[in-house]
């Protein structure tokens, strides 16, 4: 007969299998740095394990998750930013980069030249916005989270999030030629 | 070695990115947990077993509510969004993958061993604080090294100044003393100097006064000789 410890071990164990490519892609997306991601994402489900009896299922599992891998990724930054004097190596890429990542589907090359161009502008003006708006824009249109998971998430409220990807987005319109 | 490099060898614009764990490629839900848990689901239970349908359309509704956008910017956005997307899941997609083959992806076997994090925890909070500590020091000492040096500087100056005249050339006496002669005097002293000048001035002009008296023209040396005799008469 299984203890409770085993139980929750196994429940535990299904999750990080659900759910950590997804955490570790919002991380890397978010840090547009491998190494880094990999670390945060061992950081998230180790701290998550820690803490897993806690864990009341008040929200989805990944909602959870996602919410301490954005406090580890905002600790991270304001570690960084007290270490000024340390010479730190940053393997981050552009994430226009992610742009040689698109699959080509059917298309023309001509097709796949322009889309390219679109996503690498998309991605330099997500670099450019604030840490929370990125935040905010990745959970939404990345990882495609509903607005009231982004909230719990982010710790935000459904209009500051909604407040956030507006601006987010008007400025992705901007960088496509749109209107201001 | 640039990111693009380290991962040249995957192919790119892969038309079958790598399944995730996720809506856009599933994995299995948790399977296999405790059929005695399964009989009476709790919320925990709930929470994992799928947060959320596949999501296929783009999420619009923020960019609706964005004045003067038409439907073609609005295609437009959101094309290149889902495009945004769909090349961060590839990217994802293909650097896990790249971590799979190293068989790095399975270093979570044991989620019971709640021990495995403890050395973890002691190796990385040590470094953080010597480190947190040493920047402490190293501030402090750059502040005490500013507020010496600024007081150093205050009490060398009356010093460096008498230094400076010692060590000053010799050719610079004589312009120093001109400077000195050309500096006001007070008025007393001023004054006293005067004196004796106005006096050798006035004796000065006694003298050539007597003398150019004395001093008669040819022309006029016959009256005055009468009026010598005169005189003495």
């Amino acid at each position: 007969m299984a203890t409770a410890e085993e139980t929750a071990g196994e429940e535990f164990s299904a999750v990080v299998v659900l759910h950590r490519p997804q955490i570790f892609r919002f991380l890397l997306s978010s840090t547009r740095d491998v190494d880094l991601a990999e670390t945060l994402t061992q950081e998230c489900f180790l701290k998550a394990h820690r803490n897993w009896a806690s864990f009341r299922g008040e929200s989805s599992a990944m909602t959870w998750l996602m919410r301490i891998a954005i406090n580890l990724q905002k600790d991270h930054w304001r570690n960084r930013r007290m270490q000024f004097w340390r010479q730190t190596q940053s393997h981050a890429v552009g994430l226009e980069e992610a742009s040689e990542w698109l699959p080509s589907g059917e298309r023309s090359a001509e097709e796949r030249l322009l889309a390219c161009e679109r996503v690498a502008q998309v991605g330099k003006v997500v670099e450019g916005l604030s840490e929370r708006q990125r935040t905010v824009f990745l959970l939404r249109y990345v990882e495609e989270m509903e607005l009231s998971e982004i909230a719990r998430a982010a710790g935000l409220s459904e209009g500051t999030v909604k407040v956030h990807l507006s601006r987010a987005v008007a400025r992705v319109r901007a960088k496509l030629g749109g209107k201001r | 070695m640039s990111f693009t490099g380290k991962f040249a060898k995957f192919a790119r614009f892969s038309s079958a990115p790598a399944r995730m764990a996720d809506g856009d490629g599933a994995v299995a839900p948790a399977e296999g947990l405790n059929p005695r848990r399964n009989a009476e689901p709790s919320l925990k239970r709930n929470a994992m077993k799928s947060d959320k349908p596949e999501l296929n359309a783009m999420k619009l509704d923020e960019l609706d509510g964005m004045g003067g956008m038409d439907q073609a910017e609005l295609n437009q956005i959101g094309e290149a969004l889902r495009e945004f997307r769909l090349s961060v899941h590839a990217w994802s997609a293909q650097v896990w993958s790249a971590h799979a083959q190293n068989a790095s992806a399975q270093q979570f076997p044991g989620w019971n061993e709640a021990a495995i994090d403890q050395p973890r925890r002691a190796l990385t909070r040590s470094p953080r604080v010597r480190r947190l500590a040493l920047g402490w020091a190293m501030g402090c000492v750059l502040v005490a090294a500013a507020l010496s040096a600024g007081l150093w500087e205050h009490h060398r100056q009356p010093v460096g100044r008498a230094v400076a005249r010692v060590a000053e050339p010799h050719w610079l006496a004589p312009a120093r003393q001109g400077q000195q002669i050309l500096e006001p005097v007070p008025e007393t002293g001023k004054l006293a100097q005067e004196r004796p000048a106005q006096e050798a001035k006035e004796d000065l002009l006694a003298r050539v006064d007597s003398d150019v008296s004395r001093q008669v023209p040819s022309a006029m040396e016959p009256l005055a000789e009468l009026m010598a005799s005169d005189e003495s008469r």
